[in-house]
């Protein structure tokens, strides 16, 4: 089955290189370090922050840095079917230790040693692209918290259609199509990526076309990120739309 | 003084602009130099750039306390066991305490500390490898308002960025509600702040005062406190003075 039309459209009626509309806010929760709500499309995440606290668990406490923990979990509304257990499977836990790699090479952890992060990501609605949504709301509630990092990390999802067309930021119904889908989470910039997973097999001469087209889908999004923390920060600190320049 | 938002990831410019100063002091929120020939710097938390008499920082929008030296903080005791008591002032690791870091204290004369006890401390010593140490004198052995505060009151947390507009001698927030309520209030830098009133009435007031002033810009804060003291006194509030900056409650 085909995800892209003869004339080039997309089932919801999208370009292959267009992303989904972003919504979010900053600050959802009060009793969290940061907290953060972003929908992609159909995608709702409610991500919260906790830390850097005193690490519990004495064995895993690194002497140079802080430890990064993450949480991933599915609310059982989330999907289409009821799902009987949020969290703890076997994807779940995948998604986790992902998002753990994809932090520790964003948070500078080498500002807290014997310390620990906690990053607990909420999925409310699932619409595909569910790392991607988890990793940028991840993203907005370590800005909302202050967290030194080395940039902002934005990650989108790609698929390859079947005449070797990426479609970037895949919704949950050309997910159902079992086509090749990559999620990329690049920092900074294009450049740097940090977070790279395939799904399903695909021809390594649509591999280059699809990891490009998903760098570049990454700079959307972390526009679209930009602009949020920066109307955020400047909502936080009570400062006077005409008093500051926004970079 | 120029201020602009800046976000992670962001390079700026190392700020040389001002030639009366012979350094530049960087200040938190910036990384190591960027470049080769050290002229920029990269921006590791969101919030406000700050360029000043040879100084540069960002001001960023923060709940989590680092400790650093100097630091005024609220922390509540939690263990008064052997000589070093341990306080909670909100930060990765609990702070330690010796007892004779208070005013008049001698092996003999121990100071009466229960765990619950709120204490205004200075910083002696802030490292991230080691937990901060705190005393509650000066170098002359003097308190000078440090110590422990009374059991009455009321504590409440806020954002770190808060608490440094209310100590900042600019703000002109505890001075206009000062001139209608009397109050009592110990600002520390670890976002705590523990005010005490005439009665509850007063101290929820100006617990909401505070607490909802963040989002409003300073120029527009005399209209909001005008606002909220005809709420307390029972008058009516006119909306036209209300500004998209101010929260409706």
């Amino acid at each position: 089955m085909n995800i892209l039309s003869e004339h080039g459209f997309r089932q919801d009626g999208r370009r292959p290189n267009q992303i989904r509309n972003i919504n979010c806010k900053l600050g959802v929760y009060s009793q969290a370090d940061g907290s953060a709500y972003l929908e992609q499309g159909n995608t709702k995440v409610l991500c919260a922050v906790y830390g850097p606290h005193d690490s519990r668990q004495r064995s895993r406490i690194h002497e140079d840095r802080c430890i990064i923990n993450c949480q991933y979990s599915m609310a059982t509304f989330s999907t289409v079917e009821r799902r009987e257990r949020p969290r703890g499977d076997r994807r779940a836990v995948e998604f986790a230790r992902l998002m753990e790699k994809v932090f520790e090479s964003a948070i500078i952890t080498t500002m807290y040693p014997c310390s620990q992060i906690d990053i607990f990501c909420e999925l409310l609605q699932g619409d595909g692209s569910h790392l991607a949504t988890c990793v940028n709301a991840a993203t907005l509630a370590l800005a909302d918290a202050g967290v030194p990092v080395y940039g902002i990390v934005a990650a989108v999802s790609s698929a390859c259609s079947l005449g070797g067309v990426a479609c970037v930021d895949v919704s949950a119904r050309e997910e159902m199509a079992i086509v090749p889908r990559l999620t990329v989470a690049t920092l900074m910039n294009q450049d740097q990526i940090v977070l790279i997973e395939l799904e399903n097999r695909v021809h390594h001469q649509h591999l280059e076309v699809v990891m490009k087209s998903a760098c570049e889908a990454s700079e959307k999004v972390r526009s679209c990120l930009k602009t949020a923390i920066g109307s955020h920060i400047s909502s936080a600190l009570g400062l006077a739309s005409n008093d500051v320049n926004s970079a | 003084m120029r201020s602009e938002v800046v976000l992670p990831g962001d390079v700026v410019n190392l700020d040389k602009n001002d030639a009366s100063a012979t350094q530049v002091i960087v200040g938190c929120g910036f990384d190591h130099c960027f470049n080769e020939e050290g002229d920029q710097l990269l921006v590791v938390q969101p919030g406000l750039k700050i360029c000043a008499n040879g100084k540069q920082w960002i001001l960023t929008h923060s709940r989590r306390y680092i400790p650093c030296n100097g630091d005024r903080v609220l922390g509540v005791v939690t263990s008064t066991h052997g000589d070093a008591i341990k306080v909670d002032i909100g930060s990765a690791d609990q702070a330690f305490l010796n007892f004779l870091s208070f005013e008049g204290a001698t092996k003999s004369n121990r100071p009466n500390l229960k765990v619950g006890d709120l204490l205004f401390a200075s910083i002696k010593f802030a490292s991230k490898h080691l937990e901060p140490e705190l005393t509650c004198v000066d170098d002359d052995g003097r308190a000078r308002g440090l110590g422990v505060l009374p059991t009455s009151g009321f504590t409440f947390n806020t954002s770190l960025n808060l608490v440094r507009r209310l100590l900042s001698p600019t703000s002109k927030l505890l001075s206009l509600i000062g001139r209608d309520l009397k109050f009592e209030i110990t600002c520390g830098l670890n976002g705590r702040i523990w005010i005490n009133g005439q009665n509850t009435k007063e101290i929820i007031a100006i617990y909401h005062m505070i607490q909802e002033s963040e989002s409003v810009a300073e120029p527009d804060i005399p209209r909001f406190i005008e606002r909220k003291m005809r709420l307390l006194q029972g008058f009516p509030v006119e909306d036209t003075v209300v500004t998209p900056m101010n929260i409706d409650p």
